[in-house]
């Protein structure tokens, strides 16, 4: 996935998009202040102070999907792991809650459910049929929308042929108005998000820490 | 929290596996052999969606409506059909095969993709005489799993749970 930041407004329809497609509880007035409100795709600030002139930068924050997972290493259970295709996948019913995960990733892309999600009645039928409702005591997190990849690869398969660029697109990808978020097989050269991965503009999250984030933010002077 | 989890898990098997093999009565004692074997009747005709969708889906009306508009014998299970043909009142099937909700099953991935034939899956359904009561055989995982080792489809956890 690459997220450009220098056409990002910091709109937040991704975060609204992402919840509503992955079944996200609202959260309540409590959870609030204990950060227990579980947004996947959650737009970050980080306020940077100039001279007179201090500046808030946003930065949509999905799971990185590291290829070298530090979630994946302590998790007990084998709840979550990288997939062969490059996934960070989070399985929830083989998760014990432990909270290892939670604490392990650097960005913070992993939450807890300390309670049982509830909805008000009017948004049940809302739900997304195609995406677990986590109960509580198991950690979750972003998955790239992978009820999607899924669809999209038998809808490929269905008409005899692979799966091509632009078949498959996360909620959040979707979602923004600004064209931000692309996303696509970066293993594949010809993909539009190949091309935009290899933009000079290319930084990642907390590089030197080496978990090598499959999702690349392009913005200028990076 | 740990064990709390546990518990739960403990505590929902034996309900899950109960839920799963208690017996349901159908409205209808239907009789497979007589037209899959009989008719040679495909298992889509009726089963609409298997190509289509997650679940094959129950037997809509329609698809009785083009024999059963009026008697083809003297049995008085045949009779219920066309009295609900005739009425246009839905014949209420009850599912026999659930999975639980953690588990994503698609009928189109299996039948359309894998162009898996019905028959390894639920067996010969051409022979039977009585109508389903309880999942034949049972659904179990390592059931899923020895198949995909088998067939080189994929283990990977997330291609079922996510």
């Amino acid at each position: 996935m690459v997220i450009d930041l220098d056409r990002c407004t910091a709109c937040g329809a991704c975060a609204v998009a992402c919840a509503q497609e992955n079944n996200a509880p609202f959260g309540s007035p409590t959870d609030s202040p204990e950060t227990r409100v579980i947004r996947w795709m959650e737009v970050l600030r980080a306020a940077q102070d100039g001279n007179h002139n201090a500046t808030v930068r946003m930065i949509p924050m999905p799971c990185q999907h590291c290829e070298h997972p530090p979630c994946t290493k302590v998790c007990p259970v084998y709840a979550t792991y990288r997939n062969p295709e490059g996934l960070v996948p989070q399985i929830y019913y083989r998760c014990i809650g432990c909270r290892y995960c939670v604490n392990a990733c650097p960005y913070t892309c992993k939450y807890f459910n300390w309670t049982e999600p509830e909805w008000p009645e009017t948004s049940v039928r809302g739900l997304n049929p195609d995406v677990s409702i986590r109960h509580k005591g198991v950690t979750e997190k972003c998955n790239f929308c992978m009820h999607r990849l899924q669809r999209a690869k038998d809808d490929a398969a269905a008409e005899g042929r692979a799966i091509q660029d632009g078949d498959y697109r996360t909620a959040c990808q979707q979602a923004c108005p600004a064209k931000a978020i692309t996303f696509g097989n970066l293993d594949d050269p010809s993909t539009q998000v190949a091309r935009a991965a290899e933009s000079p503009r290319t930084t990642h999250l907390l590089e030197d820490l080496g978990t090598e984030p499959k999702v690349y933010y392009l913005r200028e002077g990076a | 929290m740990m064990s709390q989890t546990v518990g739960r898990i403990m505590l929902a098997l034996p309900l899950f596996l109960q839920a799963c093999s208690r017996p349901v009565s159908q409205p209808v004692a239907y009789n497979h052999k007589v037209h899959v074997a009989g008719e040679e009747m495909e298992c889509k005709e009726c089963h609409a969606r298997v190509e289509i969708g997650f679940q094959a889906t129950l037997p809509e009306l329609s698809a009785c409506e083009d024999c059963h508009l009026e008697a083809q014998g003297e049995g008085p299970e045949e009779a219920k059909v066309v009295q609900a043909v005739n009425d246009a009142e839905p014949i209420g099937w009850e599912r026999v095969y659930a999975v639980p909700d953690h588990v994503f099953f698609s009928h189109r991935r299996h039948v359309k993709v894998g162009e898996i034939d019905c028959v390894e899956c639920h067996g010969e359904v051409r022979d039977r005489t009585h109508p389903f009561t309880v999942a034949t055989p049972p659904i179990s995982m390592s059931r899923c799993i020895n198949c995909h080792r088998a067939k080189n489809a994929s283990t990977d956890c997330a291609a079922c749970h996510r």
